[in-house]
């Protein structure tokens, strides 16, 4: 049998050979020309990056910081930003809004209108981005990351979060700082009893203090018994008290005021620190009483403040990768497309702010986008 | 008994069969292999390392701090500059920081760089400590306050 001749040789040379050798090499060559000299993008990064910064400089511990909605703050210059790269060059864009709990905007850098195209949000169909992530997703979502056993009062902590205008998530993280959600936890003991000042359930009610309002049995053992078996009751006693708190001494304690109560600690390391606390974490230490003694939890308000943080602070919404489109108006008053940018970040967040002397609830929003590309150059 | 040499063509019919598969073999041999040496090239040039090296410190200093010391590992971008001849005093030069438009450029190579900027309004100095970069960032008007 002949397995090749001189015609079987040359085949194994045709053009057919070299044209599937063109096609393979030209292809593989094309395609890695095209691979690496491919942009890498990093305009989501320096979006979300850009976000951070911003926030960071004007959210202090979940306070919006003085100045901003007068507009005597310039944003630039306080959060270290490079004015001609978002004015001039075009490369990065931010805008922020601020509104107040009715929504009402109180404050927008930017009067240029923003545009979103929701990508891949992973949520209910179409429905507005506060209703998605509503307080109660917010806390149930905390709830399954860090404290499972906190999982049958998210309901409560959201009404009462709603009744009282304290924030939810400093709700759950005092929770867990006073009882770890134990409902029947007790800081009684033989030599600590109700007369001293126990406390008892999930927010840890002071029995001596308490017992006899907020419709609790006068009773010693009744009343303990109402605090352990009634949880809501004990959460819904625990934010009013905190609530109460806020406006201990005022909203705002000195030195001197520490010094003449009774009550408070003397220690002058400590009446400083606690001097210090403003907002939420003077209601906190409030809470939590002004003692520095052997029983006294002197770093209550730190510690509290940890667990919210971890918890995800006051974030309100999650990241969106998004595309967003910013129009302005042009000389004619006509709405034309600004820029587009193909990559932006939307958060949004609870904040506290200071206004006429009053502490408010409202939410900030910080839409930032980067379009910038990369320069490669030459040298002849 | 015949010997046998297997390495031995025995006639000129068998030659013209095996010449042509041997050759055959060899050519696609280097061309694969060649194509192999293009795409490992390519992956590691001056021109992929360039843009990696610029956006990752642009980035760095995006989330950097102010009197922040940052040291990166730059020793591929090191080797791949020496690789294509850069001298020593060009290899001090081979990422430069300008405060002045926030710009990052790296060149790795006599024919060219990349640049990309970074946001935070910072002065910026870097410094090479053998295989690594050093980046120190400070507040510009503090930097400004130094210098007079």
């Amino acid at each position: 049998m002949r397995i090749l001749n001189k015609k079987g040789a040359e085949k194994l040379f045709s053009i057919w050979w070299f044209f599937v050798l063109a096609i393979v090499g030209g292809g593989i060559t094309i395609g890695v020309l095209m691979h690496y000299s491919a942009d890498i993008d990093v305009r989501y990064l320096e979006s979300d990056i850009l976000y951070d910064k911003i926030n960071d400089c004007l959210v202090n511990q979940g306070f919006l910081i003085n100045g901003l909605i007068t507009k005597t703050v310039d944003i630039f210059n306080k959060c270290n930003l490079e004015k001609s790269l978002f004015e001039e060059e075009g490369d990065f864009y931010f805008k922020i809004e601020i509104s107040d709990k009715d929504n009402k905007q109180i404050f927008s850098n930017d009067e240029k209108q923003v545009f979103t195209e929701e990508k891949d949000v992973g949520l209910t169909n179409g429905e507005e981005i506060d209703k998605k992530f509503s307080d109660l997703d917010r806390v149930k979502k905390a709830i399954k990351e860090k404290n499972s056993a906190c999982a049958p009062y998210a309901d409560r902590i959201v009404e009462s979060s709603n009744k009282y205008g304290i924030d939810s998530l400093l709700i759950l993280s005092l929770m867990m700082q006073e009882s770890n959600c134990k409902k029947d936890a007790s800081s009684e003991s033989q030599i600590f009893g109700f007369e001293q000042g126990a406390s008892y359930g999930l927010m840890q009610i002071n029995g001596k203090n308490e017992c006899g309002k907020h419709g609790l049995d006068s009773d010693k053992e009744k009343c303990k018994n109402e605090l352990f078996n009634n949880p809501e009751l004990n959460i819904e006693i625990g934010v009013k008290i905190l609530k109460s708190k806020y406006n201990d001494f005022g909203g705002k304690v000195t030195e001197e005021k520490l010094l003449s109560c009774e009550k408070c600690c003397h220690d002058s390391n400590y009446i400083k620190k606690y001097a210090s606390y403003t907002g939420d974490s003077l209601a906190l230490r409030g809470y939590n009483g002004w003692g520095c003694g052997k029983n006294a939890d002197t770093n209550f308000v730190e510690n509290v403040r940890g667990r919210y943080n971890e918890l995800g602070g006051s974030i309100l919404t999650s990241n969106f990768e998004t595309e967003c489109k910013i129009q302005e108006e042009n000389e004619d008053g006509e709405k034309i497309e600004a820029k587009y940018f193909p990559k932006c970040t939307i958060k949004e967040e609870n904040i506290l702010y200071y206004e006429s002397n009053e502490i408010k609830k409202g939410v900030i929003k910080i839409i930032t986008a980067s379009n910038q590309e990369g320069e490669k150059f030459m040298i002849k | 008994m015949e010997k046998i040499d297997i390495f031995r063509l025995n006639n000129k019919k068998s030659e013209s069969l095996i010449y042509p598969a041997v050759i055959f073999i060899i050519l696609n041999i280097l061309f694969f292999s060649i194509l192999l040496l293009f795409v490992f090239k390519s992956s590691s040039g001056a021109l992929v390392y360039e843009q990696v090296y610029a956006k990752q410190i642009a980035i760095i200093i995006d989330r950097a701090k102010p009197n922040m010391e940052i040291s990166i590992d730059f020793s591929e971008g090191i080797k791949i500059a020496k690789k294509n001849k850069l001298s020593e005093e060009q290899l001090k030069e081979i990422v430069k920081i300008n405060p002045e438009e926030n710009k990052v450029t790296v060149s790795l190579s006599h024919k060219g760089g990349y640049s990309f900027k970074y946001f935070p309004d910072y002065f910026v100095s870097s410094d090479f400590k053998e295989n690594q970069l050093i980046l120190n960032i400070k507040e510009k008007e503090v930097e400004n306050e130094n210098s007079e």
